[in-house]
């Protein structure tokens, strides 16, 4: 037993698989981790009550669907306490696909996804910046994304 | 070169499967019949279909999206890597694939020649990887950490 929310090795083991393929048939996440379907259903349904697991879903290639430009982007307020109210209408931008609340240089850190860089422009200009209590923004432009996955479930 | 090897072709699209993959990116254990059934096609074209989209590398694979924190990961940091020289990118973007900690590299425009996104577990464990795991890395000449205090939001792109 771990201190991470009563999950055991079994629950961890299942972790690991279903965050590599979610549409790996539970029959065989049964017979590798060496218990009964049912069990396993009822694991899984447990840690989605947990908030363990928040979801599932395919990952599309930002690129694919033209999005060809990925971002970072720095964003300095005006006031620490606009940060709520920015942060929500943060939210209202689609291209947004990331918001954080960081320490630093920014108080605010967002991922965005854009067409090409004029759109990337648009947003920034047009969107981002005309937010009240946002002062300016940097931005940091990824020419190449060497890797992305999850967190490590088994260390 | 020709200027064509820098430009990816898009694959075709349509509307059927841009319905497919508003679906599919949200539940991946959703039945195919399901899809099928809204988008008013039959089970076996929603099979095609899909698998043409990952033959196309449109969608990657699917997985269960865990909660960090719930699993102990209680500290997410953002860090801006300098390099002694820019011709040590290749090799100390190998490096970092090495810390299971790092859940994201980018190779990016600006002050930083990398960018990564760290998850670990106490504070203490992000300061045992910038001490340990990425001193050991050579051609790192120093780096810059944005510790996240709160996401409010993380989603896939829109889908028009």
């Amino acid at each position: 037993m771990t201190l991470r929310n009563n999950l055991d090795q079994i629950d961890l083991h299942i972790l690991d698989i279903i965050t590599r393929n979610a549409r790996v048939p539970f029959k065989d996440v049964a017979t590798e981790v060496g218990v009964s379907r049912a069990a396993v259903h009822q694991r899984v349904n447990r840690m989605i009550d947990m908030q363990v697991i928040t979801g599932s879903g395919y990952h599309i290639d930002p690129r694919k669907v033209d999005y060809k430009t990925c971002t970072y982007v720095g964003v300095f307020l005006e006031k620490g306490s606009f940060y709520d109210s920015v942060a929500a209408r943060l939210t209202e931008i689609e291209e947004i696909v990331e918001c954080h609340y960081t320490t630093g240089a920014y108080a605010v850190f967002v991922k965005v996804y854009a067409r090409d860089n004029e759109h990337l422009k648009e947003i920034l200009s047009d969107r981002i910046q005309k937010i009240p209590g946002v002062s300016s923004t940097e931005t940091f432009i990824s020419l190449e994304e060497t890797f992305k996955r999850q967190v490590p479930i088994i260390l | 070169m020709m200027n064509q090897d820098y430009i990816e072709p898009l694959p075709q699209i349509d509307e059927l499967d841009e319905k497919i993959l508003k679906l599919i990116t949200k539940n991946a254990r959703i039945p195919f019949l399901e899809v099928a059934r809204e988008c008013g096609v039959s089970g076996a074209a929603i099979h095609q279909r899909v698998q043409r989209l990952l033959n196309l590398g449109v969608v990657s694979g699917s997985e269960f999206i865990v909660n960090p924190s719930k699993l102990g990961y209680n500290t997410c940091a953002y860090m801006g890597i300098y390099l002694d020289k820019a011709k040590y990118q290749n090799q100390v973007a190998e490096a970092l694939q090495k810390i299971p900690e790092i859940v994201e590299c980018h190779y990016t425009t600006g002050q930083y020649a990398i960018f990564i996104k760290v998850q670990t577990k106490t504070n203490k464990h992000l300061k045992k990887i910038i001490d340990e795991d990425l001193q050991e890395i050579e051609g790192i000449a120093r780096t810059e950490t944005f510790i996240s205090l709160g996401m409010d939001f993380k989603r896939q792109v829109p889908i028009k």
